[in-house]
């Protein structure tokens, strides 16, 4: 279990010839999944700064390790937009439910380093277990579930 | 926030909605603000709101939402399914009804003609995507406000909306006494 904290920001070191190819600048959701699909590196040379998550080969405490630079890849045009216009910028957005109640304010996210799943929101004062994602958009984050009955943090 | 959990729904003022934020469920975007809400006194239901950009320098209003393509009305916002909820204003079925009067600033008077206030809020049930008006907020003359149930018939003109006595006289004195009135006269 890892946090979205913990990883921007981090440095990309590759494994075969221990280039630094840049940082991680922030997560890219992919809502319907509920997981963290990739990794947008800035820092990079030329336009390769998507870094798939399946592709990360360990988190350690002071870099992001991957096989190699080849493994970076370049978002598609309907990505960029979506990163232009927001979309992923997480912390600060406003979490509501479906129904229009608001949970609070995203502070960061908890999510399986292997798989990449989303387990909890965290909002001030509450880790929120996630259902579902209904949306990542540039204005807000909207999700299903148990966000009538916020749980508190441990 | 001023809004109380009664059994069926939340009874609120409609004056809380203004400003809420309407979000699209597809996009995660805003697509707009509560400027008014549009009510219906003869069928005592709100029937769609009124919007306005996103804050201050946001252009021309951006249409009407009609009730019936909202997904829900929560504590905070709005939600609909996509940007597509907001009708083009000049199309038919998000065209505002024509005989929509402001209510507010209304005079409520008496059905034997003693001049209560003026109305200073509608109140709402709301529950889900619909929104009853059950009452009207009314500010007397000398400065209190009081709440008095909708009644079954409202008559309103351009002139005045008129009360029944037995609906005047039961006025309560703040939401939570008005929800207290309106559990009695359900049970």
């Amino acid at each position: 279990m890892t946090r979205l904290s913990q990883i921007k920001g981090q440095r990309v070191l590759t494994v075969d010839d221990a280039q630094q190819v840049g940082g991680v600048r922030r997560l890219i959701l992919d809502a319907e999944l509920g997981a963290v699909a990739a990794a947008h590196i800035e820092g990079t040379v030329g336009e390769t700064t998507m870094l798939p998550w399946e592709k990360v080969k360990s988190i350690g405490p002071d870099a992001l390790m991957v096989e190699s630079v080849r493994q970076l890849e370049e978002p598609d045009r309907g990505l960029r937009d979506r990163i232009e216009a927001g979309h992923y910028d997480l912390e600060g957005k406003i979490v509501y439910t479906d129904q229009g109640d608001s949970l609070g304010t995203l502070e960061d996210i908890e999510f399986d380093e292997r798989s990449g799943r989303v387990l909890r929101l965290h909002v001030p004062g509450h880790a929120l277990p996630l259902q579902r994602f209904v949306a990542v958009g540039p204005d807000a984050v909207i999700v299903t579930g148990p966000g009538s009955a916020p749980l508190p943090a441990p | 926030m001023n809004s109380i959990d009664s059994g069926g729904g939340r009874i609120t003022r409609a004056s809380e909605l203004i400003g809420r934020p309407i979000i699209a469920l597809d996009s995660a975007t805003q697509v707009a603000e509560v400027k008014d809400v549009v009510v219906d006194t003869q069928s005592a239901q709100a029937i769609g709101f009124t919007l306005r950009g996103r804050g201050l320098l946001a252009g021309p209003a951006p249409g009407f939402l009609p009730l019936e393509a909202v997904h829900a009305i929560g504590r905070d916002a709005v939600m609909v399914a996509s940007r597509d909820a907001i009708g083009d204003p000049d199309d038919a079925r998000s065209a505002r009804p024509a005989e929509e009067e402001d209510l507010i600033g209304k005079e409520a008077v008496s059905v034997t003609g003693s001049s209560l206030g003026t109305v200073s809020d509608v109140i709402l049930e709301i529950d889900g995507p619909s929104a009853a008006v059950v009452g009207y907020e009314i500010a007397a003359q000398n400065g209190n406000l009081v709440i008095v149930r909708a009644p079954e018939s409202a008559p309103l003109s351009p002139d005045a909306l008129v009360v029944p006595d037995e609906i005047a006289l039961g006025a309560a004195s703040g939401l939570a006494s008005f929800r207290g009135s309106l559990e009695r006269t359900q049970s």
